[in-house]
């Protein structure tokens, strides 16, 4: 049986605690009698969780998420499960996009090998590990020589190993510079100017640039994770990232967001920091007010 | 609320044959209701899902020998009926608000990181793939993304949805046996 456009939003509704007594209770007898409903409601609230976390929910949402949703341990479990997956897979997608430098090797022990196998390369080149790198195996790459001469077999050996660093080098080389190039700019908070509109900092993008290092300083590092939206002046949400922490930028913590320059025509901006308390609360930390030039 | 009634293997037997005459099929049946119940309950903000729904049952079994035989339809149907007086009940003492949120420090983050990529590489390779395939990007990304997941699986969206929800599943069990062992 498929399930209904209406009936998801029926059901986003009822998670969030916003369906009257009266309107839930033929959803609520249905869940007890319809397994394929009952599925689908453990769906959206997974997908609920999702949204929250990516920070997709309107604020309104946001707040029946957070103080209806949210109120049992249980919930809080499945967030935390599903903050972990999300910093999971975006590991496991930037190792898969990672260029492959060396090609896969068969382990030498029986532990090695079932962690090898589990996390090795399937064939659409895709490593679901993100520590992947860390447990592919070091083989010998000498072992289709046939020389008994042990003192040759090793000339020629350390002769491989030159020329493979050399490689090696080459390649990486070239790779920093085929790299994106992102130009860093530092922002601190923004405050009103005299005429009480918002002073905005002036950000330039250099013409060679592929994208900006957006740095947003904090007064002070007070939570678990950051979250940040940009929008335009016209209110329109240009990037939104969540699960950040910050690192220290000129000896004061930072939120680091990386934005393609085709994502910031020149205009006026507006950074909204969030901060994360352990049980998935946020609060709002500070708004960032800039300009792009070019 | 009413506590001081004892369940005895003699009715909990009673009404696994009402649920159903197969034993075995009974007791999935009595496993369902009661995760479904404490799934309302929590869905209606309830401080203790479980409790709540223990009690109705106890309810349903202690009304069982005037019921069973002139109650027609899915017994589910009766079970919503008696939750729903357990909760009114519930409601009359003012509710304690919620304990808050247990800490999460940076080391239980990164067992739970640690447990959660042991139990990946556990999954079957095309369970795990599909998993870190289906969760990946964002907004529209994501949605061209699933789209071209369901072609190549030859599958409808629907089904992958399904398909993914279940994977998550049971790797969230996997990460919460792990968290206990690890934690023991």
């Amino acid at each position: 049986m498929q399930i209904e456009a209406k009936e998801h939003a029926l059901i986003r509704q009822y998670l969030l605690g916003r369906l009257p007594e009266s309107g839930s209770a033929g959803l609520e007898e249905r869940l007890l009698t319809d397994s394929e409903f009952y599925e689908e409601l453990l769906i959206s609230e997974e997908e609920l969780i999702d949204a929250y976390l990516a920070g997709r929910l309107s604020a309104a949402e946001r707040q029946d998420f957070e103080n209806h949703f949210m109120i049992s341990p249980e919930r809080q479990e499945k967030v935390r499960f599903a903050r972990a997956l999300k910093r999971y897979v975006a590991a496991a997608a930037t190792a898969a996009a990672a260029p492959e430098l060396a090609p896969e090797m068969p382990p030498v022990s029986e532990k090695e090998t079932a962690s090898f196998a589990a996390s090795a390369s399937p064939a659409n080149g895709m490593s679901t590990s993100p520590r992947a790198a860390t447990y592919r195996e070091k083989r010998s790459i000498f072992s289709f020589l046939v020389i008994r001469s042990p003192l040759l077999a090793y000339s020629l050996a350390a002769a491989v190993v030159v020329l493979a660093a050399i490689t090696i080098v080459t390649v990486q080389n070239t790779t920093r510079h085929e790299a994106t190039h992102f130009a860093a700019v530092t922002i601190s908070p923004g405050g009103a100017s005299r005429s009480g509109d918002q002073a905005h900092q002036e950000v330039r993008i250099p013409g060679d640039a592929d994208g900006v290092r957006l740095q947003l300083k904090l007064a002070a590092n007070q939570y678990h994770y950051y979250e940040c939206t940009i929008q335009n002046a016209a209110g329109d949400t240009v990037i939104s990232q969540t699960s950040l922490t910050p690192r220290l930028v000129d000896g004061q913590p930072a939120i680091i967001i990386e934005i393609a320059t085709a994502q910031l025509p020149p205009g006026e901006y507006r950074a909204k920091v969030s901060g994360v308390q352990p049980g998935g609360n946020s609060e709002s930390v500070d708004s960032y007010y800039f300009r792009v030039l070019k | 609320m009413r506590k001081d009634w004892v369940l005895t293997q003699e009715s909990f037997d009673a009404l696994l044959a009402w649920l159903s005459p197969d034993r075995e099929q009974a007791g999935a049946k009595y496993e369902e209701i009661r995760t479904r119940l404490i799934t309302i309950f929590t869905c209606r903000a309830c401080g203790e899902p479980e409790d709540l729904a223990d009690e109705t049952i106890n309810r349903v079994i202690n009304k069982l020998p005037e019921i069973k035989d002139g109650f027609i339809g899915d017994p589910a149907r009766y079970f919503y009926g008696v939750a729903n007086n357990v909760h009114k009940e519930s409601l009359r003492p003012k509710p304690t608000p919620a304990p808050p949120p247990p800490s999460t420090d940076a080391d239980e983050i990164e067992r739970e990181l640690k447990c959660l990529e042991r139990c990946m590489q556990q999954l079957p390779k095309a369970k795990r793939e599909l998993l870190v395939e289906y969760y990946q990007d964002e907004k529209s990304a994501k949605i061209d993304h699933r789209k071209h997941l369901a072609v190549r699986l030859g599958i409808a969206i629907n089904a992958l949805r399904i398909r993914a929800h279940r994977g998550r599943v049971s790797l969230a069990d996997c990460v919460r046996d792990c968290l206990s062992a690890t934690a023991a």
